[in-house]
């Protein structure tokens, strides 16, 4: 099997300022909303972002921050009768998808696959890996049923699998944790995607299974240029196997940066926030761990201003109005009074700015 | 019969579970085969392996909820698998687990507050209005508010349950806490908070930690000692400094490097699809 050594081809810095013409996916102003009891509860708030092709892209942050909510409107898998989904273009490889005519059923996009969390719910339990496998193949390419068995096995064989004669008979139920994710992102990736959305694909895994299967991820959308989506709340995760992340809370991107420098160059409380509050091995040494304070009551919107202001450690005056996003160059910014402040300072004084 | 340590809360000695073969699996191992640990309440004990390396089993056992199938667990010299009504309350008052799905483990149809409240009436023995106040200081240790557990298990989010687990858990006072994977689904930002109590309320009440976790990080920050298990078997045993920076079992350093790897980029590293890493361990 053939892997590119050394990344991509791509300049990284090209990515991040991509323009619209050739991304592969072209989000603006996203909201999703959900009508409930006492009004609209805004799950996602005016998000905008682009893939370029090839490009991984990791979203992180809590859970209620609005990244799933992000991907499966994208994906048009988000059918809850109660959501209402907004936007001014969802662009996919050149084509308008936010307006299309919304169903009940979710709708499948060529060339936009998803890996979910819980392979063994999504996987159905009722045809064999290798028949699933086989009407992917079949329904993406004019082959037969028989180069379709060929290719499927092939497959199984890329995801790591070396008893794919087995694994081809076998039933979702009948195979490991692990091997079920395997198996996964073989569906997913069988249909030769343009962009792949991973939502948490490592979290119910232990880390040694983890490790794999995102360099499985990161090799095989390498070697396809399928661009990859990567939604973990595990921020050391995302910064290990994406080139550039969005960071969300409360239904906003409040930050956008380079993954693999963001440890020194985050400049959103929350983004080095959530950096610290990771466990490292280096913890044991540790009495207490970093947490970001929680409010006993969950809830954290403020009204009005910033909406990470009730946790936040350096919140000042500035923060009762809320921070627009401050471009930081290279296509990355953050939604910050900070980082307003040091951009400000940096184009007054830029022999110091940093 | 009283055996062996005198302080001991709970004692395990070679404990096997085989669950049998199967159809499908007919070269399966037992679960958990041969372990043997003994439990006082200084014990912070952490218990790392892979899925299906049995810590869940152990701990299922050493409460109760399987039986072993040869070996035996002691509570203060008791079997744990064969106790009189009253040993049981004694025991289910001193030995609690919390487990990772606390959405299936708290009853739908009453409020949290009934569930958090059961336990300190029927193992305490005390009434209503004693107990409230309980669980109302139990909930301000786990950083909960006292009306938030007047909702259904439903009504609440995935972070905030896992905290009213524990404060169910820690209502009795317990002098040993089993968790099973208690932070494995939650928030980076909350498994530290939850993490951080647990210490706390074992520290400040001498109680004993067994936490079961296939974190390695989280494990060795809670835990003084930790055992590493692969195929129902403890494999490395020893301080978290010695497992951490002295491993001599190749799963134990393949486990760590996946940790100390994940720090930073992989990416240029990797040269192709070798076989899966548990396929190349076993």
């Amino acid at each position: 099997m053939r892997t590119k050594t050394e990344g991509t081809h791509r300049d990284d810095d090209a990515a991040t300022s991509t323009p619209a013409s050739t991304a592969v996916l072209d989000v603006e102003n996203l909201t999703v909303r959900y009508k409930v009891a006492d009004g609209d509860f805004t799950a996602v708030d005016n998000v905008s972002f682009r893939v370029a092709p090839g490009e991984r892209v990791a979203i992180v942050g809590e859970s209620g921050s609005g990244k799933t909510n992000t991907c499966l409107a994208i994906a048009g898998v988000l059918t809850h009768p109660n959501a209402v989904i907004e936007a001014d273009a969802i662009t996919f490889q050149g084509t308008s998808i936010a307006q299309r005519k919304r169903k009940r059923l979710p709708q499948r996009i060529p060339g936009l696959a998803m890996v979910f969390q819980d392979a063994s719910t999504s996987l159905d339990p009722v045809w064999t890996v290798g028949s699933q496998l086989v009407d992917i193949l079949r329904a993406t390419q004019q082959i037969s049923y028989k180069n379709a068995k060929a290719k499927a096995a092939e497959w199984l064989l890329k995801v790591g699998m070396v008893d794919h004669q087995r694994v081809m008979k076998s039933r979702p139920y009948e195979l490991s944790g692990g091997m079920r994710q395997r198996v996964m992102v073989a569906l997913a990736l069988a249909g030769s995607p343009r962009l792949l959305i991973a939502d948490e694909p490592t979290s119910a895994l232990d880390a040694t299974l983890s490790r794999d299967i995102m360099q499985l991820l990161v090799a095989l959308t390498t070697e396809m240029s399928t661009g990859l989506i990567l939604v973990t709340h595990d921020i050391h995760l995302a910064q290990a196997f994406t080139e550039r992340m969005l960071v969300m809370y409360g239904g906003r991107i409040v930050e956008e940066g380079a993954s693999s420098t963001l440890d020194t160059t985050a400049v959103h409380p929350y983004t080095q926030a959530l950096m610290r509050s990771v466990p490292t091995l280096e913890s044991a040494d540790l009495d207490v761990l970093p947490t970001i304070p929680i409010s006993a009551t969950g809830q954290h919107d403020p009204a009005g201003g910033c909406s990470f202001l009730p946790r936040c450690d350096k919140a000042h005056d500035a923060c009762a109005v809320p921070p627009q996003r401050t471009e930081l160059g290279g296509g990355y910014g953050a939604a910050c009074w900070l980082a307003a402040a040091e951009s400000e300072l940096a184009l007054t004084a830029p022999a110091k700015g940093a | 019969m009283p055996i062996g340590n005198e302080m001991a809360i709970v004692e395990v000695e070679d404990v096997t579970k085989d669950f049998g073969k199967t159809r499908a699996n007919s070269k399966r191992r037992p679960a958990v085969d041969g372990v043997s640990l003994t439990i006082d309440h200084t014990t912070r004990l952490g218990v790392v392996g892979e899925s299906g390396s049995g810590k869940s089993t152990l701990a299922r056992i050493i409460v109760g909820l399987e039986t072993p199938t040869s070996g035996r667990v002691a509570y203060r010299g008791i079997s744990v698998h064969h106790m009189t009504p009253s040993d049981m309350r004694e025991f289910r008052k001193n030995v609690q687990m919390i487990s990772q799905d606390t959405s299936s483990s708290f009853d739908p149809t009453r409020t949290l507050r009934d569930s958090v409240r059961r336990p300190a009436q029927e193992l305490l023995g005390v009434d209503k209005s004693t107990a409230d106040a309980l669980v109302d200081e139990t909930l301000a240790l786990v950083g909960i508010a006292p009306w938030m557990v007047d909702r259904k298990p439903t009504d609440v989010s995935g972070g905030q349950r896992q905290r009213i687990a524990i404060a169910r858990s820690l209502v009795v006072k317990p002098a040993l806490i089993l968790c099973d994977e208690v932070v494995s689904a939650l928030d980076v930002s909350v498994q530290g908070t939850v993490l951080n109590l647990l210490k706390k309320y074992c520290d400040e009440n001498k109680a004993g930690l067994v936490f079961v976790s296939h974190g390695l990080p989280a494990t060795a920050f809670v835990s003084r000692d930790v055992v590493v298990m692969r195929h129902g078997v403890i494999v490395e045993q020893g301080s978290v400094d010695d497992v951490i920076n002295h491993s001599k079992n190749l799963y134990t350093k393949v486990l760590i490097e996946a940790y100390r790897g994940s720090a930073r980029p992989l990416i240029a590293k990797h040269t192709s699809v070798g076989p899966p890493l548990e396929e190349a361990v076993r």
